[in-house]
């Protein structure tokens, strides 16, 4: 029997924005939300966070800066403009497609 | 399979081949986020020992971050390319020799030949490159700056060549004939100017190679 398996790669980028509209977060954070909020389904290596988090941050959607938290330097992240507008269309992008795979499993026409 | 690793051994097979300074950054958070797990975990009653070891194994397997980190960061190569671009490495020594040689040659001209007669693009360009070289050399200006100098750098390069190219064409056609007894060096300088034009017009071959570099680089 096949095992569908979801490809979570090409998503990440886009959780990762929609996980910093709540506000600046850092690594463990952002991760630990995208777990939480998915209920477990999107269980995802935590390691492969970071560079997608750097390509965000090279691309501009994202900011960081560095905090001291209990006497460790800690990086922040946080959602640029350019970011929320990348997250406002990768939204409807997705609403688009979960519509039209739904639609097919549906069986509607 | 990522269970059996200590932190150490992760951070080394997962930087492999990264430049430094991607290195620094990625241990930097790697690390604090294993301890950010190691505290949460301890409290919910894992021993120091277990949880060391799940909080290493969530992390995946250290072989896939460092496909994913090579797309992302530098490698020790890309990096090393990168400067032969920046800096007067192989072929760029090759560049600026021939506009050394180039330079004697344009002021010979300039000496046995009056000012009126002689091409002003060419003078140009002289001056441009002269004043360029310097920034092109400096180990001071940051790898960024040089990178977007040497951009414009050889872009404007490729047009006086062009436009010196013309120039000439049609000073030729003006002076089909000319009988000069001082020395006319315009062979050799328009030798050197089409040989170094072709060395601008080569980079842009690697063009979309080193722009790619360059995307990553800005990490």
């Amino acid at each position: 029997m096949y095992k569908f398996v979801m490809n979570l790669k090409g998503s990440l980028p886009a959780l990762i924005l929609q996980t910093l509209s709540f506000g600046s977060s850092h690594g463990y954070e952002i991760a630990s939300r995208i777990k939480r909020q998915s209920e477990g389904v999107l269980d995802f290596k935590e390691g492969t966070l970071y560079p997608a988090l750097h390509t965000l941050e090279r691309d501009g959607l994202v900011s960081s800066h560095e905090e001291i938290e209990n006497g460790r330097t800690r990086r922040y992240y946080k959602l640029t403009e350019k970011g929320t507008k990348m997250l406002v269309k990768e939204r409807a992008e997705w609403t688009r497609y979960s519509n039209a795979i739904g639609g097919i499993l549906k069986g509607a026409s | 399979m990522s269970n059996i690793f200590t932190l150490e051994q992760w951070l080394q097979i997962a930087t492999k081949d990264l430049t430094p300074e991607a290195v620094v950054s990625i241990r930097k958070e790697i690390t604090d986020h294993v301890k950010t797990t190691l505290e949460y975990q301890t409290n919910a009653g894992l021993s120091q020992v277990e949880a060391e070891k799940l909080a290493v194994r969530l992390l995946g397997d250290p072989m896939v971050f460092l496909q994913r980190a090579r797309k992302t960061y530098l490698t020790k190569s890309e990096d090393k390319r990168l400067k032969q671009l920046y800096s007067p490495l192989k072929i760029g020594k090759l560049y600026y020799f021939l506009f050394f040689l180039y330079n004697i040659f344009v002021f010979l001209n300039l000496w046995h030949n009056s000012f009126p007669r002689f091409n002003p693009y060419t003078f140009n360009l002289l001056c441009y490159a002269n004043l360029s070289i310097p920034y092109l050399l400096s180990d001071k200006i940051s790898i960024k700056f040089r990178g977007k100098f040497w951009l414009l750098y050889q872009f404007v390069s490729l047009i006086l060549t062009i436009i010196i190219l013309l120039a000439n064409i049609i000073r030729t056609n003006i002076e089909s004939i000319r009988i000069d007894e001082k020395p006319d060096y315009f062979l050799v300088i328009f030798t050197l100017f089409i040989i170094i034009g072709i060395l601008s017009f080569m980079f842009y071959f690697y063009y979309p190679i080193f722009r790619k570099l360059f995307m990553k680089a800005k990490i």
